[in-house]
This record gives C-alpha cells, structure tokens and sequence, in this order.
C-alpha cells in the first residue's frame, strides 16, 4: 500500500479512533435528548438570534438525522470495519493454525500451573495425555524433540471470535438502519366502522369492522380492539383484530393499533321536538353536524343542525369554539322549519335543556314556564362516533436489524462465556518415568483455569 | 400481612445488614460475614413482597416508578449474593448495602406514588416482563461495578484496587450482555409489536445507547488500550450515572413516549 492510503488505512484501524468516535456518539446522541427535536421547541425563538442560527446551523433541533451524526455512525461503520480486517486474519491463523513451540520454563508464566510425575515412559505418558486431553474437548497438537514431548491443548476457541461477531452485528444493525431510513414508509388510517381504506401501490385495502373501546371499572382505558379486513382483488385476503401490541400482518405491511378518535362530523345527533298545547307533537329526528333533514311532517318539515360542537365556550374572539373533544358541554345549534319559515333558530345545550341562546350572543334566559304552545328543542347528550387510528408501515430494514440483534447477543454470549483455554503439558524422561510441567492460560478466569487443571492432572494420574 | 408489610420489613433487614457491615467497618471485620444474614432474610422477605405485588396487581412488578426501585433494590441484593460467594474482605458489601438503603429509602418516599393501578393498553405485553427485569437486572451489576469503581478510586494500596479492578470488571461482563439483551434488544422488539418502529430516538431510548457506549467504552480500553485501573473505574462510574439517568433522569426531566412516570 502507498503511504497516505497507509496512514489512512492505520487510522482508520485504530483502536484510539473507536475510543474516540464512542466518547462523540455518546456526547453527541446526548445532547440531541436535551436540546427539543423536531424544531417545535420552545428553545427556538423564530427567526433571528446568534444561539438559535448556531443551533439550527449545528442541526441541533434534529440531530439524529444531521450531517455530523450521520458522519460519525459512517466514520464508525469503517472503523469497525478496518479494525476487524486487519486483525482477523492474524487471529484466525494464530488459533486454528498449528501452535508456536515452548519450553518448559515459559508455564512458569502461566495462569494456572500444576506438575506431576509418572512412572511411564515419555512417549507412552505422552499418549496418555493426549487421550485426557481430548477426553477434556481439547485439541492437541503434539511436538517431539531431543528436548521431550510438548503438547499444546486448545478448547472453544470460538470465543475468541466473539467479540468479532458482535461487530459484524452492528455493522448490520446499522445497515438496517439506513434502509430503514431509506425504505420505510407507514400510513396513518382514520377509520370508522365500516370505512375502508385503499392501497393503490401495494394493491390492497383495509376496512374496519368493527371498532371497540374496553375500559376498567375506574373508567380509564383497558383496550382498543379493531377488527380489520384486507381485501385484495375483491376478496378478503386476511382479517383478525388489532390491538396494541399485537398487530396484524399482511404481505410485509403492519397494522397497528395506534389511536383513536370522536368523529363528531359523522355522528348523528338526537334532536327532540316537544310541543304542548292543544296538539301535542314529540318527535326526535336525527340529524348529522352541517346536514338538514326532512321530517315528512306537516307541523315541523325539517331540522338543520348548522353547527356542533362537544365542548362549548365562547373564546377570547367572541367566537364560539370547543374546548375539547369530550360531549363535557355539547351544543348544536339548529334550524327549525315549517315551509320555507324558520320557525326555530339557536343554540341548545345537551345538559342545559332550558337554555337557550340567540344567534348573535343575545341569550333569552331560562325559561321555565315557557308558552306551552311554543317548540321545545333539546339536544340529546351525544355519543361520538369512534375512529379508529390504524397506522400501516413498511419497514425493509427490520430484518437485517433482527440479524444484527441475534449476532450482537450470540457475539457476547460468546465472548463473556464461551472463553477460550490452552493447557501446555511439557514432557521430559526422567530415570523410573516421566516429568510433566503443566500450564493453563487463555481469557477463561484463573479460577477455572486451575480447576481445569487439576481434573486433567487427576485424570492422567489415575490413569497410571 | 400486605405486600408493604413485607417490603418494610425487608427495608429495616437491609437497614440491620448495613448496621452489621459498619460495625466491621471499624475493627470488627468478621461482623461483614454476620451482615449476610439479614441481608439474606430481608431478600426473602423483599421477594415475597415482589411476588404479592404480583399477584395482587396482576401485572409484572415494575410499571411504575415505586415497582421499578422496588425491584432494582431487590436485583442488587441479589447481584451482591451472586458476587460474594467467597469471604471476601472488601468494602464491597458495606457500600453496596448503603446503596440498597438510598434506594430503598427513594422508594418508601412519597415521591413514589404507590396505588397499584391497572396497565395502560402499550403495557399489556409479556415483553414487559422481559424487557424491564432484564434491563434492572444488569443495571443492578452495573451498580456493583459503579461501587466498584467508587473503592478502587479510593483504595488504600495497589493489592486492594488490584481486587476492586477485578471485581468491577466481572461485574460489567455480566451486566453488559444482560443491558443490551434486555435494554436495547428486546426494547427494540417491544417497540416494534407496540408502536411499530424499532427505535425512535426518544430520550429513554437514546440515553439507554449513551450508557451502553460508555459501558462498551469501557470494555474496549481495558481489554485492548490496557487502561485498567483508575480510567477504567471512572469510566464504570460514568456509566452507572449515565444509567441512573436513563432510569431516573428521562421520567421525570424530559418527555416522550417513555415517560411512565
């Protein structure tokens, strides 16, 4: 390689640069929780001031998505990817490749040490040592020369590699992030009952059939259950009910149970009609927000409802506005006809019966003993019509994040607990039998270590 | 008897374990090996009151903030057990015990609401079981470590931080797999059931990747750079902080979907 590609390639495989990008995306990810993403903060006054450009210019109202973040989790990727390049080779050879030599000095320096003497001869000892080694799990690799007989055990040297796995889990979680961010698309579908929905690109549609709330007896919310439809080609391709947490499946699209909501537009509204007197006439019509219907009555021959809403107040602008989505307060303001008369004109209120109120804010106060002649209009207190939010997404990174997920956790599993061991029994003859030099190291714990170390030992002994 | 029965009962054993540990303290070291036994009592009695809560409520035992600190006490006296199987003579015990008491205090507070009530539909899930009680459990080690780190930074001789070094690195081998198991991996498949997206940046979210960098910060420089020793129990400090954080911090000073406070 030439010498800048070198450099480059040196600093891209540096562990110094890991340390570092870590200490950054740590740093950096944290200040993305603390200053308001999405640039609805209140922290971003609107338009000038030098702390809002520098934050706008830093991207800091959606550091997740900016340049500098991006940048990092790229520069990350490739020392990730640098740093296992250019050791895994020399690692792979050094633990499946035939072991460096020793001597019998060197166990001195091990882990864990034990010795032992038996009366066979060396070569024959030697056989016997293998055979508890590889009773063990070990693999053995033998060296004979003038000096004696060195054998070198090496078990679960996959653990090694653990680390390495968790790295090639990250790098996927990461492509997985970007075609996620590349490839994701969702919906959000508002739908009542018996409202459906169409997917032109994928070809199919959803409807809803059916649209429950459960709640507890306190009256907080237990569960929202839609039960959903999919049609394609004019028959139903799949159906079930979608909950949070469990959503319905269909060709690689998730349905989930996302919100819901009062649609008061769709919601037919009881409007009764009282008149006393010598003909006495009730009747309730229903009638839905900004339509008019006709009774086919000759006393009364339509209701409008020209207005609704849930939660009445008067605002600051003398406009009448709903404070909420909730009927705490609902009013509607009708329109009584008989012929082309309007015979009844004003707002009436599902918990005030009496009251009624003129168009122009002149209100008429309660009247109890009203003419008995004269129309009563009482809005019934309503019930919304629910909607059900169903969101529908796409993802087409998931997989590779769910790969990425299982190699990261397989990854540490094998380096936390699959830790690697090599004994060295170092052989010599000796008058009446053979001296045997015993040494144990590896990133196993020294504790296990020796407890290894001492079955072997026990075994080759009971072995004589 | 209530399940605040047990749970105060296993509040004053812990309290009578940390009288024990700082008696030893001063002069009296094999008091430290007497404090295991009301340490141990108070976790039997401090599961009973987990397993009431249980049954009683009848969902898992950490939807709010009282069960959680309830349950991470728990899951750090249960991480001492785990560490101590030998008699040791470090200042472990006394220390973790005293954090026990922190939390265990935090949580008998009124700041801790303790109605029991029943789960909101995102909560209805097994997950909840597994996510949440994987993530205590290896930020209760994580909390080890972070003691750990606090004795070594304070050790008197090379031999004492020799010994908190290795049991502050012991502690994060177990802790770190359990985090990312539980924290990030199975929150990202809950996520995934319940709102559907993996991973949306919310602040819990994200502080839970800041303290899985910094735990793995940790691990690349001692392993590979050989910063074992007083950068690395600083840096295993950073990390339980920033753990505390996701825990704590997220509730109740930032907002988002995570907020169940």
């Amino acid at each position: 390689m030439r010498r800048p590609m070198k450099t480059v390639w040196k600093f891209l495989a540096s562990l110094k640069l890991a340390v570092a990008l870590l200490i950054l995306l740590a740093v950096g990810a944290a200040v993305g929780t603390l200053a308001p993403q999405g640039g609805r903060g209140v922290g971003y006054p609107s338009g000038r001031g030098s702390s809002s450009g520098i934050a706008r210019a830093l991207q800091l109202d959606h550091v997740y998505g900016s340049i500098w973040f991006m940048a990092l989790l790229g520069l990350f990727s490739l020392n990730t990817i640098a740093c296992t390049a250019s050791r895994l080779p020399a690692k792979f050879r050094r633990t499946f490749g035939v072991p460096g030599d020793f001597d019998a000095a060197s166990l001195q320096g091990a882990k864990a040490r034990g010795s032992l003497g038996v009366s066979r001869a060396a070569d024959e000892a030697a056989a016997a040592c293998e055979a508890v080694l590889r009773g063990r799990g070990f693999r053995v690799f033998r060296k004979d020369d003038g000096a004696g007989v060195r054998l070198t055990g090496r078990k679960r040297r996959l653990g090694l590699f653990g680390s390495d796995l968790v790295h090639a889990g990250l790098l996927v979680v990461i492509v997985g992030g970007v075609v996620s961010g590349l490839g994701s698309r969702s919906w959000r579908l508002a739908l009542i009952e018996g409202g459906r929905s169409s997917f032109a690109s994928a070809g199919f549609s959803v409807r809803l059939d059916k649209f429950d709330t459960e709640y507890y007896p306190g009256g907080r919310v237990k569960d929202w259950k839609s039960r959903l439809t999919v049609m394609e080609n004019g028959r139903t391709a799949a159906e079930g009910t979608v909950e949070v947490n469990r959503p319905l499946r269909y060709k690689g699209y998730d349905m989930y149970q996302s919100a819901y909501g009062k649609d008061w537009a769709a919601t037919p509204l009881g409007i009764e009609l009282r008149k006393g007197g010598a003909k006495p006439y009730a009747r309730t019509v229903m009638v839905k927000p900004g339509t008019r219907v006709e009774t086919g009555d000759a006393e009364f021959t339509s209701v409008t409802v020209r207005n609704f809403v849930p939660d009445f107040v008067v605002g600051d602008n003398r406009h009448v506005e709903s404070r909420s989505d909730e009927p705490n307060n609902a009013a509607a303001f009708v329109e009584v006809r008989k012929g082309e008369a309007i015979v009844f004109s004003g707002w009436t209120f599902a918990n005030y019966p009496g009251f009624r109120m003129k168009p122009q804010g002149k209100t008429e106060g309660k009247s109890a003993d009203e003419d008995k002649d004269s129309l009563t209009v009482v809005l019934r207190k309503p019930a919304a019509v629910e909607y059900s939010v169903i969101e529908v997404r796409r993802d087409p990174g998931t997989p590779f994040i769910w790969a990425g997920c299982l190699f990261v956790v397989l990854g540490l599993g094998l380096a936390f607990y699959w830790r690697p061991a090599e004994v060295r029994l170092a052989l010599k003859g000796v008058p009446g039998g053979t001296e045997i030099a015993a040494g144990a190291n590896g990133s196993a714990g020294a504790e296990s270590l020796n407890k290894e170390l001492e079955t072997i030992i026990g075994k080759i002994r009971s072995g004589e | 008897m209530s399940e605040a029965v047990f749970f105060t009962l296993a509040f004053a054993l812990y309290i009578a374990a940390g009288a024990f540990f700082l008696v030893s303290l001063f002069g009296r070291p094999k008091w430290s090996d007497l404090a295991a036994w009301p340490l141990a009592g108070g976790l039997i009695l401090h599961t009973v009151a987990l397993v009431m809560r249980t049954v009683v409520s009848g969902h898992a035992p950490f939807t709010n903030m009282y069960e959680s600190m309830s349950f991470l006490s728990w899951a750090v006296v249960a991480a001492y057990f785990v560490f101590n199987r030998k008699k040791s003579r470090t200042r472990l015990g006394p220390f973790l015990v005293l954090m026990v008491i922190l939390l265990m205090a935090v949580t008998s507070s009124p700041l801790m609401p303790k109605t029991i009530e029943p789960l909101v539909p995102a909560l209805q899930s097994y997950w909840l079981w597994l996510h949440v009680s994987v993530t205590l459990l290896g930020e209760a080690f994580f909390a080890v470590a972070f003691i750990a780190g606090l004795l070594y930074l304070t050790a008197p001789s090379d031999e004492k931080r020799k010994e908190y070094d290795a049991l502050g690195y012991k502690a994060v081998a177990i802790g770190f797999p359990l985090f990312t198991l539980g924290g990030l991996i199975f929150g990202m498949i809950w996520a995934y059931k319940a709102w559907g997206t993996y991973w949306s940046w919310d602040p819990k979210e994200v502080w839970s990747l800041v303290t899985w960098f910094v735990y793995a910060l940790y691990l690349h420089t001692r392993i590979v750079m050989g910063w074992s020793g007083k950068r690395s129990a600083m840096v295993a400090v950073i990390g339980f902080l920033s753990a505390l954080f996701t825990f704590f911090g997220v509730n109740y000073l930032l907002r988002g979907l995570h907020s169940y406070v």
